[in-house]
């Protein structure tokens, strides 16, 4: 409880009539300053015993089932007076950080009376993905008289994950009924879902020969009557991995490269399962692997990605000005420190103490090595395509790693290189020093794209501008 | 449940300013300010106005003070009429003034223990400069007669604030248990 203005005023005109008491040497100065002082007592009781009869209890409820960044996410807000005493408080729920209001208000004056129900709804626009604290509320509450305030945070709140933009959604269900994930060569595999077949030759015409497989436009030329071979096409269980390390979260001034990864991942996903490839992800940071949704088929595959997906951490906004952060040293990710983010990276060196090291050797089973040979151990032999989107920082010697073990398993491995400076803005100004950082930077890039190319890796580095579609393009047509 | 409207604060107001007139020795210079005081509270508590209320009580409070002949407490009879002239109407006017507020009125709910609380005080104010009279007239009696305005005045202020203290760390205990 504290003083509010008016109050503060009162009791400043107390000190005045005290004063003025001693200064005139009368009796009735003191007896006026002692009446308001009892008013002001008795205020404070008073108060103080509505506060100990009317506890609100809070309920929040996200009316949105999916919430998406950019989109309005719509709050249900009930207040539960269960006291005797009508509850009189201005109830502010707090947004979300970085978020804007939407429709309605989240700042409201109640008058609940004893042992009944208030609740209001209003909407909140997430400006991006993550997770999101909700349900933060806090209940201002003044006496009758004005003099006394009581401000304290109701019970309640929930972390809501949001998604990526809605556009990404609406991108993966329109490119994957146009684009189609065609890697070079047939599987080993065949198709348990024959969608289409693969043209694979002629031969001469037998009876029995199905007269649409006949080559009709043939039979004018060579005077033979010839047919068309069509073979099975084949299918790769494709596990698509999504790096969640600190340095695919930081935003500095532009895009976080994990957001562009979750909307890659989505997009690839939905193109593989429109092309009965059985899709899977696995999102994972420097220590272990935060989600898995295994490789399948079926119209609920894509909702159990899009769930993995959605428990992916937000970005870390950082300040635009100065040059991009260092590159941090690999398995050390947010040591090189991020003032905003202190609790957050001590959690994470934490984390990376209970890590256990055998021998200078990581222990099988984590992060992206573990999980590939994991996957790989349970395939039963079926030939599987995994895609890595990642920035190579701090999972470098990871993706190596598993290039090699998809080389001696007969495995294939895409690797999607989230380009650290594509994403950075632009230098404010390019001097020599800055050039030279640029160019080592890219020559280290071109050794490890070297690397993963003599370990049998396909290889594709992009920038923000570069769209599911045109990965795809560029898989199809053999670029990568 | 009864609830306290803007025609039961302006009658306890007028009571009050009514009280206070009556008995001080009300010049044309505190007159004036008295009445403008009244007609500034009554005008805040017509259109639920607080700071034109509190305004007119800070008024009404200084102008009563000045009129007031209010010169000692020792006596039993001083006390009635300070108590009289000045405590009560003043507390019923600042309750007047400040309960007004924008919105649906407050329910009359009475509080027994704030109330109980607010009679221990008044009472240990009030009576604090004859009890302390006595005590010195026990212990020194040619003292006794002697104490000073400004030493009321001390006594006063001494009493009141130990009051709430001793009083808000009760209601806090018992808001605890």
């Amino acid at each position: 409880m504290q003083t509010s203005p008016l109050g503060l005023v009162l009791l400043t005109a107390c000190v005045a009539f005290a004063l003025a008491g001693f200064l005139f040497t009368a009796v009735s100065w003191v007896i006026v300053c002692v009446a308001v002082l009892s008013m002001m007592a008795y205020a404070r009781w008073r108060f103080a015993g509505e506060l100990s009869g009317a506890k609100p209890l809070v309920e929040h409820e996200v009316l949105d089932r999916m919430a998406f960044a950019q989109e309005p996410v719509g709050i249900k807000v009930r207040v539960t007076n269960p006291g005797d005493e009508t509850l009189r408080a201005v109830l502010r729920d707090a947004l979300p950080e970085g978020s804007a209001l939407g429709i309605g208000n989240n700042v409201v004056t109640i008058s609940v009376p004893p042992r009944s129900v208030h609740s209001f709804t209003y909407s909140f626009i997430p400006a991006r993905r993550g997770s999101h604290a909700v349900g933060r509320l806090t209940v201002h509450r003044t006496d009758a008289f004005g003099l006394f305030e009581h401000e304290e945070e109701a019970d309640g709140g929930e972390v809501l994950n949001v998604h990526t933009r809605k556009e990404s959604f609406d991108t993966a269900r329109k490119i994957a009924g146009r684009e189609h994930f065609e890697y070079s060569g047939m599987s080993r595999t065949p198709a348990i879902v024959l969608r289409e077949f693969e043209f694979d030759g002629l031969r001469e015409h037998q009876p029995g020969d199905k007269t649409r497989d006949v080559y009709w436009k043939g039979l004018s030329k060579t005077g033979q009557l010839m047919t068309k071979m069509y073979k099975k096409e084949g299918t790769l269980r494709t596990m698509i991995f999504v790096d969640c390390s600190r340095s695919m979260r930081l935003a500095t001034g532009g895009m976080a490269r994990l957001d562009h990864a979750v909307d890659l991942g989505l997009q690839l996903s939905n193109v593989l399962l429109s092309s009965f490839h059985p899709a899977g992800v696995a999102t994972y940071d420097e220590v272990s692997v935060t989600g898995q949704a295994q490789p399948a088929l079926g119209k609920h595959q894509f909702e159990r990605i899009t769930k993995v997906l959605r428990g992916t951490p937000g970005a870390i906004v950082t300040e635009e000005s100065g040059p991009p952060p260092a590159k941090p040293v690999p398995d050390s990710g947010g040591a090189n420190g991020n003032g905003a983010n202190r609790a957050e990276g001590a959690a994470f060196l934490d984390a990376v103490k209970t890590v256990r090291f055998d021998k200078g050797r990581r222990s099988a089973g984590l992060g992206l090595e573990g999980i590939a040979r994991d996957i790989i151990a349970h395939s039963k032999g079926q030939e599987l395509l995994f895609i890595i989107v990642s920035d190579l920082v701090s999972s470098r010697d990871a993706v190596l790693a598993t290039a090699r073990l998809c080389q001696r398993t007969g495995n294939r491995l895409l690797v999607i290189q989230t380009y650290e400076d594509w994403y950075a803005p632009p230098p404010k100004e390019m001097d020599v020093q800055e050039g030279e950082r640029l160019y080592d930077r890219l020559s280290e890039g071109i050794k490890l794209e070297g690397a993963l190319r003599r370990a049998g890796a396909t290889f594709l580095r992009v920038g923000p501008a570069d769209t599911t579609a045109r990965i795809v393009r560029s898989v199809r047509r053999g670029i990568a | 449940m009864t609830t306290v409207t803007s025609v039961t604060r302006m009658a306890a107001v007028l009571a009050s300013g009514s009280a206070m007139l009556l008995f001080s020795k009300v010049t044309f210079s505190t007159l004036v300010p008295m009445l403008v005081g009244i007609m500034l509270i009554l005008l805040g508590v017509a259109i639920a106005y607080r700071p034109s209320s509190v305004l007119g009580l800070l008024i009404v409070l200084t102008a009563s003070a000045l009129a007031s002949d209010v010169w000692t407490l020792t006596d039993i009879g001083g006390v009635l009429r300070a108590t009289a002239a000045i405590y009560v109407p003043s507390l019923v006017m600042a309750w007047a003034a400040l309960s007004c507020e924008p919105g649906e009125p407050h329910e009359l709910r009475f509080r027994r223990r704030a109330s109980a609380r607010l009679l221990a005080m008044a009472a240990a104010c009030l009576l604090s400069v004859p009890l302390f009279a006595v005590c010195v007239g026990l212990v020194l009696p040619t003292a006794s007669m002697g104490v000073s305005t400004m030493t009321e005045m001390s006594v006063i202020l001494l009493a009141a604030v130990a009051a709430v203290l001793v009083l808000t760390r009760q209601a806090r205990s018992a808001n605890n248990s």
